[in-house]
């Protein structure tokens, strides 16, 4: 399923995008729920709406967008986590230094492979896991982002996450993530003149 | 190679991204040598003393060895604060040290023997949900199962795993109800009795039994024990212990229970009420209570089991409305701090330098007494496996 998941929610963001026939911007980066979990998320972003504001000189760009993503996590000999989910923003940003501000509510799924037992060969200490639980969750979340919008093709962001892991059969529990990583442009605009301000 | 410390004090030092810290640290423990080889250039007999997790390894390995031994243990039953009840519940439950506190390929360390042909099944020990009762309020913190995380035994225990890999190779070496009384290693060789009289002789002798023994003076040593080692000796605390074992009809608590701060609980609880069937195939609901140090005290000291037992029913009804002794079944008891020859819990405060304690108390004397056990573990000190590992460190220094 792993080998399937990722790629194919790539595909479908890229596909929405490539019909807008605007530059694809991609936010690749670490994950790191509960600070200690390593993992990736790949995410793409747009704009549901997108204004200016002219303040003196300086002229301020904001943006209602969506952002969809997928994710990868693990806590190491305890669980894999995949990640699937959709963030509703709003993004303030500066045209001049380019550095934006954005908060947004997500709704998430995530699924984990849990590990509950495993199996230790005496004879060379190898560890297997054998005992696994696929387990379900949704995942709401707060999230608060600050990055530099992507010049040329390259930019970088970083977030932070809170939300609550709610399942029917378990009890819910606290939830929190940060991420760092890069905003990519993986095409180049071929209409639309703004394309940058309008990720 | 890189070891487990080195790599800490390397990433700390070039700043490695926390969310790779597990990942690396895990390759490294895989990483660490399984089977050690010791150079042998000894050929007289060793007597252990103690036939807990450090004795009943040393004793494994001398046999290995060939080298003559025996081990003399004070109580009628090895293991030491390693324990075993087979018939309180559908499981075997560890009475004494439970988790295993290292990453599972230890076992194999342990037993050393890459001709094995046996495997073991591990729990992931991670507690789901986490209750902390503090001020008189008990709130759900089930985020902190997100950073604690162990391994226990499914089907086994600390006591069934050194029964099956360990005892059977030297069943015959090991002599009960023989607690030491004193040890002369005056002469050539060491004299030791027991109380009841009876005179072993050695060439050197593995003392294992708790510090709080050596602490009480319940063995002479002629001639006194060296001002380092002495001052050693009492420079730890090895404070009270318990565990309590309930059964109830229906279940009313969380995977885990802490009754405090819960950063200074993780960070080494002394007491905390958890679902000892966690993960165990089992269709019971067994409530433990472990407790060490200052909490430990009010059910430790308790006059009578029966008292120890309505004292923490009464505060697992306050806590949970009343539900515990609407649902109590049954219930076991150890309580470590009035087992004659243990006395206490294990190894906890060091006061003063907790490597030079370690390392004073570890030493050997005049090439012919050797110290093991959890309190000479500098690096896994209070653990089963610290236990097990400071005998491989003593019997290679021993067979030099």
């Amino acid at each position: 399923m792993r080998k399937f998941f990722l790629p194919l929610m790539m595909l479908f963001c890229i596909q929405l995008y490539g019909q807008k026939k605007q530059p694809i911007p991609i936010h690749i980066g670490l994950y790191a729920p509960y600070a200690f979990h390593p993992g990736i998320k790949i995410g793409t972003v747009f704009s549901l709406e997108d204004w200016q504001i002219e303040d003196g000189a300086i002229t301020k760009s904001r943006s209602y967008y969506v952002s969809p993503q997928v994710g990868v996590f693990s806590r190491i000999s305890n669980h894999t986590s995949y990640l699937l989910t959709t963030d509703l923003g709003y993004r303030r940003s500066s045209n001049d230094s380019k550095l934006y501000l954005a908060t947004s509510i997500g709704l998430g799924f995530l699924m984990e492979n849990q590990t509950l037992g495993s199996t230790v060969d005496l004879s060379n200490g190898t560890v297997t896991n054998k005992d696994k639980e696929l387990r379900s969750y949704f995942l709401p979340t707060l999230n608060i982002e600050f990055g530099k919008e992507s010049i040329r093709k390259l930019g970088w962001h970083s977030k932070f996450s809170y939300g609550r892991k709610i399942s029917t059969p378990r009890e819910d529990s606290g939830f929190f993530a940060l991420e760092l990583g890069l905003r990519l442009l993986i095409r180049q605009a071929t209409q639309s003149s703004n394309a940058t301000s309008n990720e | 190679m890189m070891t487990r410390k080195e790599f800490l004090k390397r990433s700390a030092a070039f700043g490695i991204g926390a969310p790779f810290l597990g990942v690396l640290l895990e390759s490294c423990e895989e990483q660490a040598s399984l089977f050690p080889e010791f150079d042998v250039n000894f050929s007289g007999n060793v007597l252990v003393i103690g036939a807990g997790a450090a004795g009943l390894t040393a004793g494994y390995l001398l046999d290995r060895y060939g080298i003559d031994f025996q081990v003399l243990e004070a109580s009628a039953d090895f293991g030491g604060r390693v324990k075993r009840s087979s018939d309180f519940a559908d499981f075997p439950i560890d009475l004494g040290g439970e988790w295993i506190h290292y990453h599972p390929s230890i076992l194999a360390r342990l037993i050393s023997d890459p001709n094995i042909d046996a495997n073991i099944d591990i729990i992931t020990y991670g507690p789901e949900t986490i209750y902390n009762w503090k001020n008189d309020k008990l709130k759900k913190q089930n985020w902190a199962s997100n950073f604690y995380s162990e391994y226990k035994f499914k089907n086994t225990t600390w006591y069934g795993f050194f029964e099956r890999y360990m005892v059977p190779n030297i069943s015959d070496r090991i002599v009960y109800n023989s607690p030491i009384t004193e040890i002369d290693y005056s002469g050539t060789r060491v004299i030791v009795r027991n109380a009841h009289g009876e005179r072993y002789e050695a060439d050197k002798v593995l003392i294992t039994v708790p510090v709080k023994i050596l602490q009480e003076g319940n063995i002479i040593f002629t001639p006194d024990l060296p001002e380092t080692k002495s001052s050693a000796i009492d420079s730890i605390t090895m404070p009270d212990g318990i565990k309590v074992f309930m059964e109830f009809s229906e279940r009313f608590y969380p995977d885990i229970l802490f009754t405090g701060g819960l950063i200074s609980e993780f960070s080494g609880s002394d007491k905390s009420y958890y679902d000892a069937a966690f993960r165990k195939d089992s269709n019971r609901n067994i409530l433990g209570l472990f407790t060490v140090d200052e909490k430990a005290v009010p059910y430790a000291t308790a006059a009578t089991d029966q008292q120890t037992i309505e004292t923490v029913i009464t505060e697992l009804d306050t806590i949970f409305d009343g539900k515990a002794s609407r649902f109590y079944m049954n219930h076991i008891i150890q309580n470590w701090s009035k087992e004659p020859y243990i006395q206490g819990s294990y190894s906890i405060h060091f006061d003063g330098n907790f490597s030079r304690i370690v390392s004073d108390l570890a030493a050997p004397v005049s090439s012919k007494l050797y110290f093991a056990g959890e309190a000479t573990s500098i690096d896994n000190s209070s653990t089963v496996h610290g236990a097990s590992e400071s005998a491989y460190s003593a019997i290679e220094e021993m067979l030099k």
